[in-house]
């Protein structure tokens, strides 16, 4: 992009040149669903430099006025903002991209259930002096309650063409199932996207003093130069941010807000919508039942997810993996006559590692379908708004919890959640903390021993296991954020959004970046980890392929370091490999200890105290390969990474010291 | 003696004067609406005692009670007063 050029609106051009538009507005306004639609699938995400927020860009095309060429416009999706003071990263990134990087057009989308309080953003944005289309969306709803507003004049009192559209019309599968689902269309934003895009390109070629006539919805053209001022967004503010009188300022802005409101809305007499979000929240947050009911909603989903289907179609996955693809490549290879140790590589590293992770992704993606119904429905900040209470006293909020119950599932997923909180200490203590919970693929592990030392107290032990990794969560979040991210708690001020059946695109969109993401990795990083352990568990330092693999390099530094698993009551070398390779995946803890040790062995050099003590040790040193590269790419920090790995790690150390120690007292 | 909106009971509205608090904390809720003379609604107060649900400007927005307790409301009619009564001021 050239800047310098750009700044010349209505001005000479380069034929190819790129227009850039910002997509702003409140959370909970429909934004991503006007994203998704806007640029259908020519997107692209990334993170804004330096932070761990989501960056999604995206590009349509327009033919170029009087002209058959096409131009790209590119879409930058600005993060979900309320304001745009100084305090959160988010808003500083999206006052920053606005004014450093000015954009040809704001196109801010505006809740029209909820003028009010998202016309705040709009006065914000406005001062920075970019040309601004308002997206008046949800007109749907405001037309159901029989509302009224006067679009004409809304334009006119805030100086922005307005355009009423309703994001989740315009797709034809999307908005087939939306109508499914008892959705009302909106006649008044009936090709509303097609008028915004319209609108948008005309000020796109023609600039915004010239852009006259806009047949979008009827109204006059009577934005002036002046009303965009350019004010340079000052760095200082940042500094003295705390010097600003914001009482003045955002009372000021509301006085013009309810002015404006309540000269062009006139309310119909029914709330469907509220009506609605009210009477389910009668119940979902009710005093007695809010918490039995989330408790329901969480046993069905992790019994989906985690129980028959999902284990069955994980099963399946695997039979294919190490049974149908295993055979078959192995037939090919010695027909094809490559040396064995390729063939031992691709069959017992690459397939077996990689494999081991993809057979979890039918698990994954059933949690994902429900977790993200619950979360593009507006329930997860109920959940939020429920717990709460019991996460302010270790110093988290009610937002955290979320993170923490993916745990359960899967970490990877729950690090990534983690996204959700607003406060940067939170975030990175809730990121610290999630792998205690007990995930999925940790289960074999207790599986194999309990089945073994434990066969008359199953689900007691089970259940000690999965309380003492929340235990240690707690206090893990109590003491990191007694110390490491120390800082003030941020106010815990969450809107509850109302209830709104979710756009089928978007939420398709949502579960598919999530395990994409997941997949991603399998055959990235964990590829090439796998390959090294098929390498450390077969060969010798000096590269020579080894008969016991107590000789190869795993087994050499196996003997090396067990020594110091020891006072720990594991000081076996086979168990140290086995947690070396539950690096790569958990489960190998499981395939590493039926490889290595036989059935003799094992039940000899484990005792139920050893077995009890290993197992603790399993469920809270560092998580698998895969949870570390997302703790490293959340946290965006080698150094904090490492950190979360040798604080799990160590926890693991004591905590297993302890209940080893203390078992030997009671056993003798 | 000003009220605060912690000791506001849930199905109770009132008017807030002024907002105490720190500036972030300030800042926050004048941003979401919570402006001198806006009128605020408790809806209800979660399971386990916190935080508190309000209606404010249309929308439903979650504090803490150690936030709601920087925002001072007006006592013209009793520190709690049905919404009924205070129609005139909506």
């Amino acid at each position: 992009m050239l800047p310098s050029l750009l700044f010349e609106r209505g001005g000479l051009r380069l034929s190819n040149e790129k227009y850039t538009i910002a997509l702003a507005g409140n959370p909970n306004s429909g934004k991503t669903t006007l994203f998704n639609r806007l640029t259908k699938s020519n997107q692209k995400v990334g993170n804004w430099p330096g932070v761990t927020i989501e960056k999604k860009t995206g590009y349509y095309t327009k033919s170029k006025s009087g002209d058959h060429e096409k131009e790209t416009v590119k879409i930058v999706d600005l993060p979900g903002i309320y304001s745009l003071t100084p305090y959160s990263s988010e808003e500083i990134i999206a006052r920053n991209f606005i004014v450093d990087e000015n954009p040809d057009l704001v196109i801010n989308i505006v809740d029209a259930t909820n003028l009010e309080r998202n016309l705040y953003l709009t006065f914000q944005l406005k001062t920075l002096g970019s040309p601004m289309i308002i997206a008046l969306n949800m007109m749907d709803e405001v037309e159901q309650n029989e509302t009224v507003i006067d679009f004409d004049k809304l334009s006119d009192m805030l100086g922005v063409p307005v355009i009423p559209i309703s994001a989740i019309e315009g797709s034809s599968l999307s908005s087939k199932i939306a109508k499914m689902a008892g959705h009302k269309s909106s006649k008044i934003a009936a090709g509303g996207i097609d008028k915004l895009i319209q609108k948008a390109n005309d000020i796109l070629d023609h600039g915004y003093e010239q852009g006259k006539t806009i047949p979008a919805s009827g109204q006059k053209e009577t934005i002036s130069a002046e009303s965009f001022k350019r004010d340079k967004f000052d760095p200082s503010v940042l500094k003295t941010a705390d010097e600003i009188d914001y009482d003045a300022h955002s009372a000021e802005i509301y006085a013009k807000i309810e002015k404006i409101v309540s000269a062009t809305v006139h309310d119909g007499k029914i709330q469907v919508q509220q009506n609605r979000t009210e009477k389910i929240d009668r119940i979902l947050t009710n005093k007695w039942l809010g918490l039995p009911i989330f408790i329901l909603l969480m046993a069905i989903v992790f019994q989906l997810s985690f129980g028959s289907i999902g284990s069955s179609m994980t099963d399946g996955i695997d039979a294919f993996f190490n049974e149908t693809l295993a055979e078959f490549i192995e037939g090919w290879f010695t027909s094809a006559g490559t040396p064995y140790w390729m063939q031992d590589m691709v069959v017992n590293g690459i397939i077996a590692g990689v494999g081991a992770i993809l057979t979890f992704v039918p698990q994954i993606v059933i949690l994902f379908v429900f977790l993200t119904l619950l979360e593009d429905s507006g329930y997860m900040a109920r959940v939020a708004f429920l717990m709460d209470r019991i996460f302010k006293h270790i110093g988290l909020s009610g937002k955290s919890f979320i993170p923490m119950l993916i745990g359960f599932g899967c970490s990877v997923p729950a690090v990534m959640a983690a996204r959700t909180l607003d406060n940067e200490s939170d975030r990175k203590t809730t990121i610290f903390i999630t792998p205690f919970m007990s995930c999925g693929a940790r289960l074999p592990i207790y599986l194999l021993f309990i089945g073994v030392f434990f066969s008359a107290h199953q689900g007691l032990i089970m259940l000690f296991l999965y309380l003492l990794g929340i235990v240690v969560a707690i206090f893990s979040a109590w003491l990191l954020k007694k110390t490491v991210f120390k800082g003030p708690s941020a106010p815990f001020i969450m809107e509850l959004p109302p209830y709104r059946f979710p756009d089928f695109y978007t939420y398709m969109k949502h579960i598919w970046e999530k395990t994409r993401a997941f997949i991603v990795r399998a055959g990235t990083i964990i590829l090439l980890a796998t390959i090294l352990i098929w390498f450390c568990q077969g060969y010798d330092f000096s590269f020579a392929p080894v008969e016991d693999s107590a000789d190869s390099i795993f087994g050499i530094i196996g003997n090396t370091i067990s020594p110091l698993f020891k006072p720990l009551g594991f000081g076996d070398w086979r168990a140290t490999v086995a947690l070396f390779t539950g690096f790569i995946a958990k489960e190998a803890v499981v395939s590493t200890i039926e490889i290595l040790y036989t059935p003799e062995d094992f039940e000899m050099l484990f005792t139920p105290l050893v077995a009890l003590s290993f197992m603790v040790f399993t469920l809270l040193y560092l998580p698998c390969l895969a949870a570390f590269a997302a703790t490293k790419r959340e946290l965006n920090s080698w150094k904090l990474a490492v950190l979360a790995g040798a604080y799990q790690t160590g926890i693991a150390f004591i905590v297993a010291f302890i209940v080893y120690r203390v078992g030997l007292l009671f056993m003798t | 003696m000003t009220k605060t909106l912690n000791t506001v009971k849930p199905g109770c509205s009132c008017k807030v004067v002024n907002i105490g608090g720190d500036n972030i904390l300030k800042n926050r809720l004048l941003c979401m609406g919570v402006t001198p003379g806006t009128v605020i609604q408790v809806v209800k107060v979660a399971p386990l005692g916190d935080p508190m649900e309000l209606k404010i400007r249309k929308y439903n927005l979650s504090i803490r009670k150690n936030e709601a307790s920087s925002i001072f409301i007006s006592e013209d009619n009793g520190s709690c007063c049905p919404p009924s009564c205070l129609k005139g001021a909506d």
